[in-house]
């Protein structure tokens, strides 16, 4: 996964499938290494055989129909960065590598260091605002609790539970006009300003959710789905993401950004089967998802694509593995030029030598140094969204350090 | 409806965080509804169940009736969850459970309970249709009634006869002429008819003035009174529920008692001599002038004020019952031994809300948040327990003695991975050392000794320490395993085990030399002497400090604190002040009795969002409302993203780097505070108050003074706000209480909206 990718995330994805590089994945990965027969083949038109996670094989069928595309060795970095460069104490890098808690922050501001207060998918929209001028629901949504990723200077960000349609029980009461009592009382309350910041802050959540419920009842249960998704953590976030889109012609969104997650690749110890559970859940709910964004005829308007805050060493450390750096991710949808391997896939054999390398590893327990910038994948990504040269300079900062601005894998 | 095609976009991001979370595959089973459900006698309710964690999402339905009641009592679900009730209402109206068992995992289920309701009656005419003041009979005509249906005067209930199903008879006295409300309840919860209006006739009427008063204790207030409608304008004074309520005299000059009143609120009335019926009163709220300042310092060093908490602490001073908190007995953990996770969750959450050691208690809790373990990882109730213990047993101690036993904790190390590191070959694992550093010591970058950031020339954050100090304490923490029942062990390492701290592997210690943070680890010491020197090296980096200065401020106090508000902590931390460095109890006391801490005026970004087991504890405190076992509600938590002792990763439910949203504030908590957890706290807190049906009987407080709807909102405010109530709150509050059928349902509204209001949310 990452193994091979290093790691941890999407795709043990994308494993050399046979020879020398193969040879050196397995001698690398030691207990974790993936034997041959279990990976699923693929075929990059000019890097050849690869072999993803047995626990993909829905992504597989994806890949093969062109419609996933893999993006490898993805991270945070503030410039393109050498092997030689980690070791000058004068050169720019993010600050806080390995750590989760910034790392997963630094992913979803897109800024190289922990201070920003605002998210690559909210700043996009600020941008797109245009779009989006005639309506009032949320167009950043995070599902279950927030994501920094969706809130922008302008855009706010929004979160939302699967199968939740903030419904207060105590406005289920008899006679209608004693419920109409409360919740108008609630309106006038979480509307008010207090001259405490803490207090309006706590209020502001509460008067979301007053306008969000009618909307989202409006719309409950009236979608239908071509494929069930499974009944999974992963699976009922991306089911509640593709109802909400189909309630989208009712409201005249343009432009939306949605986050969910999953948690639990932090695998210490035990990678093995829990590598294989979560990436499975995984595979299953994205292919309900492309499904249903197939059948409703949207689907080159609909992209789902994976971050994480870093992959994981190529070697392992009992039953798993440590922090990493770069990382390999998926690009899934319509308007994907899929099929196809993006980016520089680390050579294997470059592990077992790391110092004498090119600039693959980061040392010598095989953490990925990451070829491609978050900025790039995130600037492919917001130019299909719409988003001119002008922008994007403005939504990445540090665009302007990276010579490809577009990796290339959005028609 | 299908989508047409669109010309729009859609993003969607899917993110795979790698943090730490462990269990995946947990089955789990909720309901909808999900909050206890009442339906009438002969009524249908459907519910269903969502089965999450297992592709087999089928669920057994089955019903249980309460203690003492028959089978054939209870009504009957079917198999598609679909509940149908008996003819009669249950006895007592008890309520039977309904339970979802999956069907993939039997063990794996959920509940909620349902309350029979006798049908809704109806009210058609009165007889008279009018009154004149004093003793009246009335006679009620409808359907639906039942022996024991009451008919309501404006909510309060008259002495009712059971004349049929279609009629009832009351007597009663009318004190005030105007229009009268009259509903009819039949016993039990929600069944109240719709109301009919019926007038009373007079010419008297008496007027108390001022209409509304605030007095301190032992205040007087002269009041005055207008009789119109007779030449006979006397009047006789009282108050309700004197003497403890005040006094007043014959000429309407009210003393206050010396100590507010339960509520906080007293009503003080004249009665007309002309008819010695008709009435004017008005209600006096009794301000407690110390309450604002000892409920805020119970709220930061307590899970909230009890009435009697607050009694004490007023009488005691805020050091003296600091101290005497210091030199409370431990509240009891469970025993190792027998231990469950129920039991576990149980002790945690029934030691915050009734143990008598509330300061140590908030400490556990602020701890748990810093050295975070959790049992999506340790499963079972013995893996949890020892980590409380040990978060228990130190609260008040040294944060060396802390983090020592924390780093040997045998359920930490089960958690980060450090018992049996090095123990069988492969690289030392990182996971604890690097947490050790990051989360419970020394933070990402240098700290000044305010707590603000270190940079370099170019203004980048100075990192504390690097990838090698992280490999390097990897190497000096290695060697160590699981105890058992004799204390010792093989160079294999032991299984795991929890009683007791992890224990040394002979020969498996890396003994190589080492450098942490500058500062060398020589070659050849054991285990223990590298652990010993290792946290010496982090025990005294200057960072630690502002660190636990910082951490403990946003847990206890504030999201915000000055930098000078740090420094102070900081250097009581580093024993400037001729403390040990490290003191606990120091600290504590510092943060607690600081200046900004103690500023009851304070600024506008002063203030922190309760958790939602810091609000629900602080609405059962102060409400004397006992939740129940707290692993019955423990699956609700897991929807306001507070899972009981069950942090989704090492980083706790939140992450102290949140900010609120479109803020510069810091906001740790408001991470765990979206629309859809702000609902699932108020549905929460609302089943907690109206359960049993139709009001929890620890509110009777407030029933009994809910005719005055201004007095009941003033009851509220004093008893969970020490009468800091916005004008803007409780005028909205008033504006609903009308439409209410009834006091229960006016106690229920106005603590709904008390709760969920921004200023009881936050702590401030």
């Amino acid at each position: 996964m990452c193994s091979c990718l290093v790691g941890t995330t999407v795709i043990t994805s994308s494993v050399p499938l046979t020879g020398p590089q193969y040879s050196a994945y397995q001698s690398a990965r030691g207990a974790l290494a993936l034997p041959q027969a279990q990976l699923l083949g693929i075929t990059d038109p000019s890097l050849g055989a690869f072999g993803l996670h047995y626990a993909l094989p829905e992504l597989q069928a994806l890949f093969n129909r062109g419609k996933l595309a893999i993006l490898a060795n993805v991270g945070v970095l503030v410039q393109p960065t050498a092997y030689q460069d980690l070791a000058d104490p004068s050169f720019s890098l993010p600050t806080n590598l390995r750590s989760h808690a910034d790392q997963i922050v630094l992913m979803q501001t897109g800024y190289p260091n922990a201070s920003g207060s605002s998210g690559w998918g909210g700043r996009t929209l600020d941008q797109l605002q245009t779009y989006n001028a005639n309506t009032s629901f949320p167009i950043a949504i995070a599902m279950n609790s927030p994501a920094i990723y969706c809130v922008g200077s302008l855009t706010q960000g929004v979160s939302l539970q699967p199968g939740n349609a903030l419904v207060q029980d105590a406005f289920g009461i008899y006679p209608p006009a004693a419920a109409q009592a409360r919740a108008t009382a609630q309106q006038q309350i979480v509307t008010a300003s207090s001259g405490n910041a803490l207090i309006d802050a706590a209020n502001k959540v509460m008067a979301s959710a007053l306008t969000l419920s009618p909307l989202l009842q409006s719309a409950a249960g009236s979608t239908v789905f071509p494929q069930p998704f499974p009944a999974t953590e992963i699976g009922d976030q991306l089911q509640e993401i593709a109802h909400i889109i189909s309630l989208n012609s009712q409201l005249s969104v343009g432009r939306q950004v949605f986050f969910c997650s999953l948690g639990g690749f932090d695998t210490h110890g035990g990678q093995a089967y829990q590598q294989w559970d979560l990436l499975q859940q995984v595979s299953k709910a994205l292919d309900a998802f492309f499904a249903a964004m197939s059948a409703w005829g949207i689907e080159n308007q609909v992209t789902a694509f994976t971050l994480s805050d870093f992959g994981r060493t190529l070697q392992p450390s009992g039953a798993g593995s440590d922090h990493g750096w770069g990382n390999h991710h998926v690009i899934l949808g319509g308007a994907v030029l899929g099929g196809k391997i993006y980016g520089r896939f680390p050579v294997m054999t470059n592990y077992n030598n790391f110092n004498a390398s090119a600039d693959d590893y980061a040392d010598n327990r095989g953490v990925m140094l990451p070829s491609t910038s978050l900025v790039q994948y995130g600037a492919t990504l917001a130019k299909w969204f719409g988003a001119t040269d002008a922008q994007l300079n403005g939504i990445f900062p540090q665009l302007a350090n990276f010579a490809a601005r577009d990796v290339g894998f959005m028609a | 409806m299908y989508l047409q095609v669109v010309t729009r976009l859609v993003v969607l991001v899917l993110t795979l965080l790698t943090a730490n979370t462990v269990a995946a595959a947990t089955v789990t089973v909720t309901l909808d509804p999900a909050a206890s459900v009442t339906v009438p006698v002969n009524g249908v309710r459907q519910f269903t169940a969502k089965v999450m964690g297992t592709t087999n999402t089928a669920v057994k339905w089955s019903l249980t009736p309460p203690a003492g009641v028959k089978r054939n009592a209870i009504g009957a679900i079917d198999v598609t969850g679909k509940y149908t009730a008996p003819p009669t209402p249950l006895p007592g109206f008890a309520s039977a459970t309904v339970t979802a068992a999956s069907v993939a995992k039997r063990a794996v289920r959920a509940r909620n309970t349902i309350t029979v309701r006798y049908a809704t009656p109806t009210l058609s005419s009165l007889t008279p249709t009018a009154l004149s003041l004093g003793t009246f009979t009335l006679t009620v005509t409808g359907g639906n009634f039942v022996s024991g249906a009451q008919i309501l005067w404006n909510g309060q209930a008259l002495s009712t006869n059971f004349v049929s199903s279609s009629q009832l008879a009351a007597k009663g006295t009318a004190t005030q002429g105007g229009a009268a409300s009259i509903t009819i309840a039949n016993p039990g919860p929600g069944a109240v008819s719709t109301p009919l209006t019926l007038n009373v006739t007079s010419s008297l009427a008496v007027v108390v003035s001022p209409s509304s008063v605030s007095l301190m204790p032992s205040g007087m207030q002269q009041f005055q009174v207008t009789v119109t409608g007779s030449s006979n304008t006397g009047v006789t004074w009282g108050v309700v529920g004197s003497p403890g309520a005040g006094t007043i005299t014959n000429t309407g000059l009210y003393t206050a008692p010396a100590s507010p009143p339960v509520g906080g609120t007293v009503t003080v009335y004249a009665i007309a001599m002309a008819d010695g019926v008709t009435q004017g009163s008005v209600s006096i709220a009794i301000q407690d002038p110390q309450a604002i300042t000892y409920g805020r310092f119970l709220e930061q060093t307590t899970f909230g004020p009890t009435p009697a908490l607050l009694a004490h602490a007023k009488q005691v001073g805020m050091s003296a019952f600091i101290h005497e908190q210091f030199a409370t007995p431990e509240s009891s953990w469970p025993s190792l031994a027998t231990a469950s996770r129920a039991d576990a969750v149980d002790a945690f959450v029934a030691n915050a809300f009734s143990g008598q050691d509330q300061l140590r208690q908030r400490l556990v809790g602020a701890l748990s948040e810093i050295f975070v373990v959790a049992m999506n990882k340790n499963t079972n109730g013995d893996e949890i327990v020892p980590w409380l213990q040990v978060l228990s047993r130190n609260a008040f101690g040294n944060y060396r003695t802390l983090l020592r036993e924390i780093t040997l904790d045998a359920s930490m190390g089960k958690y980060l991975d450090l018992a049996n590191s090095g123990v069988a070959g492969g690289a030392a694992n990182e996971n604890y050392p690097r947490e050790m550093m990051q989360l419970f010591t020394l933070g990402l970058s240098q700290l000044n000794l305010d707590g603000s950031v270190q940079t370099d020339g170019s203004g980048n954050p100075l990192p504390t320490y690097t990838q090698t100090d992280v490999q390097q304490l990897a190497k000096a923490l290695t060697g160590w395993t699981y105890s058992n029942a004799t204390g010792t062990t093989g160079s294999g390492g032991n299984y795991n085990y929890y009683p007791g701290p992890m224990i040394p592997v002979p020969g498996r210690h890396n003994t190589s030399a080492k450098i942490l943070l500058g500062q060398g680890l020589p070659a050849g010491q054991t285990a223990q002497q590298d652990l010993d020197s290792a946290i010496d090296i982090i025990f005294n980096h200057p960072n630690l400090g502002s660190f636990v200065a910082t951490r403990l401020i946003r847990a206890l106090v504030t999201s915000n604190p000055s930098p000078a508000y740090i420094k102070r902590i900081a250097q009581v931390f580093n024993g400037n002040g001729g403390q040990v460095r490290g003191d606990m109890q120091a600290v504590i006391e510092a943060i607690v009795l600081d200046p900004e801490a103690r500023n009851d005026a304070p600024p506008s970004n002063f203030a922190r969002l309760r958790t939602p087991l810091q609000h629900t504890l602080a609405i059962a405190r102060a409400l004397n409302l006992d939740p129940g076992p707290a692993s019955q509600f423990a699956y609700l938590f897991y929807n306001m993203n507070e899972g009981i002792l069950d942090a989704p990763s090492v980083f706790g439910h939140y992450s102290p780097l949140f900010h609120i949203p479109k803020s510069s504030l810091f906001g740790p908590e408001f991470q765990i505070y979206a629309a859809s957890d702000a609902v699932n706290r108020a549905n929460f807190f609302y089943s907690l108050i109206y359960n049993p049906w139709p009001i929890n009987p620890a509110l009777q407080p407030f029933v009994n003074v809910a005719a005055n709807a201004s007095a009941l909102v003033t009851a509220i405010d004093t008893t969970l706000l020490y009468g800091r109530m916005l004008p803007q709150t409780r005028t909205a509050i008033l504006g609903a209480l009308p439409a209410m059928y009834d006091n229960n349902q006016r106690v229920l509204t106005a603590l709904y909206l008390t709760f969920m209001s921004g200023e009881y949310l936050v702590q401030h």
